[in-house]
């Protein structure tokens, strides 16, 4: 033990002491950096020396730099914030819906409905004016427009969707990529060295945060004191120490996009974060309304229709093709692919002279189980004024022998019989509409190009609008969910639908935001940086420096009073 | 003693979210005083949307069915005007066979009375075959005239000697009724069987209007006094017929009407109802509106207190 161990002591002191101001300094200047976590130096004391008198200290001795964070809500944390990113994506998607329903507005669907019923009635009042009937034309096409515009935009929002899924794949691949850098810089410098790399842990760890909610990942560590981590979806890796296997969108047969690994060439199931909110709204959420839309089109069209084939216009058919199609000719009807089901029953052509006088009547038994669209067609082929054919597509035409003399005929018999057999329903013969779906609804062509053709009377005489009071009668009459709601009633339901999912979505999303805030908070508490803190360290180090400086001064000046003496 | 480490970086948080939730309410309240409404977006209140829009259908309807009203009573109203006008000539025609009647009469002047008869049954034809937009009143759905032959409602048939003889009816049909909706699954008829006014019974038959002219103008020109009493009876069964629709006709006007009145209230009452799910309260939302301002304000100001000052400022 000499005198100048006592100086190795002070600039021991000393140069911890500015280790310490370095750390202050350093925590100081990451304030505001996000994912950083506050770095302490701990110290210990120096091992003693024996001597003569006993044990002796050495001095001051650098432990470790460590991190200040609390792994228990680090992993609520990554936790909840990934059940917040997912409802999130899932709350941007109601808030989308919601703005395409547009209501309480006052150009939503609901109106275009009534407007279609209003033009309806106004016909009942003027069956035989022209205007009235391009007025409901024209409502018909923007009740169809309206459905079709509705579905349409819902599909774009799954589109739109697709496109963000593959730019969060990309996010995936970026972020385990880094990972696997971070992994391969991490064992290095821990294993050469014997302290903790912080810095680089405080980035991997930030990128397994976001990389959480962007989907739900199992991280494995492994490597020693966990220098590496794994990464693993479901049994395919993506991260395995210094390498990564990238993810894939593909298109699948819906032409969307699903989520492939290239380590297993599996589908990747996604069961949380951005991208579950995704999935979510893409394969729940929106086609959940599509599908309500899609039965209120189907409704429409077959209600509206059911009553529209009993009608006659102002001037009976000459030539007319079948908007449907069967499979085959001779499959049976109930299994030919017609949207709608034909039942046991019957219909009529009755043909008339241009005078409107009846020439011949004839009634069409159909049975649905028995009959096919040939003996249909041979039966209505039978008739000695009309000629019944059928196309290449099996669509059924049928024309009345002679045109140049303005023969006609209507779909109604002789004493008001009308279609009992849903066959020109299914087969799309004087309809109003034609489709099936949201997707398809259209105003059939045949009134479109001949606003007589549409069916008010429910007997040859232009003042009749017997048929249309039907029609009119289907606005308030119970046809939706099994006879317990109108349309309107049944549209309120899907807005109140959409309502109500939206507001329990924006509930859910407040929740985990609180709860990620109050999280994220607690974390701070022990993570955060305090300048504070900071500035009574910096003041506790700069004393600690200058008194290490003042006792190496005291003992230069001990040596030299020993020197001075000689 | 714990306590949670407090540091610069909590405080701005917090701070933070006091105030974007303080200004969230702020902004919710604006949008309400901005457009008078109380919901604004489905999932403000999705069961009042719900609510609101059958409200808002069944105006509509209430509008649509006035509309349908208003337009019946006007055809009524109309045929309640030719009913008049046939009242009036059946009346003349009644008046010169009574005076026809009479032994003093000579013969030229029958003969003139009988022309007179003629006259009057043309008018009562052609008000049989009055039109309104177009279209004729008594046709029954047969409201346009075609191109074939007596395609009007009633059609003049004339003899050899150019005296009308039989008035025939579109043989298509004048019977069928037309309805209109005035409330749900009610239908009114707003025209009647043309038949039902002038030939009740049918071409020919009792009370049949033009009939009865026809037979007294001839029985004027033939000079045969007892077939013109007679014919004024068979006159009077029309002329009666014919006022029993004028009240029929009046009686169901009314009934439009009291219809009419009852939709009226119930629109008041939709109105209402409509209006509490979705207009706000402007008065009570103009006060939350600045007590929200209050706290939006002192939230501002508590951050821009808590966030100046740190130990720096005092070593």
């Amino acid at each position: 033990m000499g005198t100048f161990s006592a100086l190795n002591i002070g600039e021991q002191a000393l140069k911890m002491s500015q280790l310490a101001l370095e750390v202050t300094g350093h925590n100081i200047a990451n304030v505001n950096t996000d994912g950083y976590t506050r770095q302490r130096v701990e110290f210990t004391a120096g091992a003693p020396t024996e001597t003569g008198f006993g044990q002796v200290g050495t001095g001051v001795m650098l432990d470790q730099i460590m991190r200040t964070t609390d792994i228990f809500i680090q992993n609520q944390l990554a936790e909840e914030a990934q059940i917040l990113a997912a409802r999130q994506r899932e709350n941007d998607v109601f808030k989308q819906v919601e703005a395409i329903f547009n209501e309480p507005a006052d150009n939503n669907f609901s109106s275009v409905l009534n407007n279609f019923f209003d033009s309806m009635n106004a016909l009942s009042a003027e069956p035989e004016s022209s205007s009235v009937r391009s007025m409901v034309v024209e409502s018909g096409h923007l009740l169809t427009e309206s459905i079709q515009s509705l579905n349409q935009r819902l599909e774009d929002v799954r589109t739109r969707i697709d496109e963000s899924i593959a730019l969060k794949v990309n996010d995936v691949n970026t972020k385990i990529q880094q990972i696997a850098e971070l992994n391969e810089k991490i064992s290095r410098a821990e294993t050469s060295g014997m302290f903790q790399a912080n810095d680089y842990r405080d980035k991997r760890e930030e990128l397994v945060t976001e990389l959480e909610q962007l989907m739900d990942v199992t991280v494995v560590p492994d490597g020693t004191d966990s220098n590496t981590i794994s990464i693993t979806v479901a049994g395919a890796a993506l991260v395995h120490r210094n390498q990564f296997y990238p993810i894939t969108a593909d298109l699948n047969a819906d032409n969307h996009y699903d989520i492939n690994s290239t380590q297993t060439s599996t589908a990747i199931p996604i069961t949380n974060g951005e991208l579950k909110g995704y999935m979510e709204g893409r394969e729940t959420i929106l086609p959940e309304f599509q599908d309500m839309l899609d039965v209120l089109a189907k409704d429409i069209i077959f209600n509206v229709n059911s009553i529209h084939v009993k009608g006659v216009g102002l001037d009976g058919f000459q030539d007319i093709t079948s908007h449907n199609a069967a499979y085959a000719p001779n499959t049976k009807l109930n299994r030919a692919g017609l949207p709608f089901e034909p039942t046991d029953g019957s219909f009529h052509i009755s043909v008339y002279d241009s005078d409107k006088n009846l020439i011949e009547t004839q009634e069409i038994t159909v049975s649905g189980a028995v009959n096919s669209l040939e003996d249909i067609r041979a039966q209505i082929d039978a008739m000695a004024n009309v000629t019944a054919t059928l196309t290449v597509k099996n669509e059924l035409n049928i024309k009345v022998d002679n045109i140049a003399g303005g023969a006609n005929f209507t779909f109604v018999g002789a004493n008001g019989e009308s279609d009992s057999s849903n066959f020109l329903v299914s087969m799309g013969l004087n309809t109003f509409f034609t489709g099936t779906s949201a997707e398809d609804m259209e105003v059939n062509e045949v009134i479109d190009n001949d606003l007589n053709k549409i069916g008010a009377a429910s007997m040859y005489s232009p003042g009749d609008n017997g048929n249309l009071l039907d029609i009119i009668n289907l606005r308030s009459k119970l046809t939706m969910t099994n006879g317990t709601s109108t349309f309107d009633q049944y549209y309120g339901g899907i807005v109140a639908k959409v309502g109500l999912q939206t507001e329990e979505s924006n509930h859910q999303y407040e929740t985990s935001q609180s709860i990620v805030s109050i999280l994220e908070q607690r974390l701070l508490e022990s993570t955060g940086v305090s300048l504070d803190e900071e500035v009574v360290n910096m003041i506790k180090f700069q004393r600690s420096y200058q008194a290490a400086a003042k006792f190496v001064s005291g003992v230069n000046e001990m040596i030299l009073t020993l020197f001075n003496s000689f | 003693m714990v306590v949670s480490r407090i540091h610069n970086h909590i405080i701005q948080l917090r701070s933070l979210d006091a105030v974007v939730s303080a200004m969230d309410r702020m902004q919710k309240l604006q949008e309400k005083l901005a457009t008078g409404l109380d919901i604004n977006r489905l999932s403000d209140n999705p069961v009042g949307v719900g609510i609101a829009l059958n409200y808002k259908t069944e105006m509509r309807k209430n509008d649509y069915y006035q509309d349908t009203i208003n337009s019946g009573i006007n055809s009524i109203s109309r045929i309640s005007t030719e009913l008049q006008n046939a009242e009036r000539i059946l009346f003349e025609v009644r008046d010169l066979a009574v005076e026809a009647g009479e032994v003093s009469v000579t013969s030229s002047e029958r003969q003139a009375i009988a022309l007179e008869m003629e006259n009057l049954l043309q008018e009562l034809i052609d008000t049989s075959n009055s039109k309104t937009k177009g279209k004729f009143i008594f046709g029954g759905t047969e409201t346009l005239s075609g191109t074939q032959a007596m395609s009007q409602p009633y059609n003049k048939q004339l003899n050899a000697d150019g005296w009308i003889n039989e008035v025939l009816q579109n043989p298509r049909g004048i019977n069928n009724v037309t309805n209109h909706l005035v409330q749900d699954s009610t239908e009114v008829g707003v025209r009647l069987s043309g038949g039902a006014f002038f030939q009740p019974n049918g071409e020919g038959g009792a009370a049949d209007a033009f009939n009865a002219v026809i037979r007294l103008r001839d029985a004027v020109l033939n000079k045969d006094l007892d077939v013109v009493r007679a014919g004024v009876q068979d006159l009077d069964a029309a002329i009666d017929n014919v006022i029993d629709y004028e009240s029929v006709m009046g009686a169901r006007i009314r009934r439009l009407e009291i219809t009419n009145d009852r939709i009226s209230q119930a629109q008041l009452y939709d109105i209402e109802r409509y209006s509490e799910i979705m207009d706000a309260d402007m008065a009570e939302v103009a006060v939350k509106f600045g007590s929200q301002q209050i706290a939006y304000q002192a939230s501002l100001e508590a951050a821009s207190k808590s966030m100046q000052q740190s130990l720096l400022d005092f070593v």
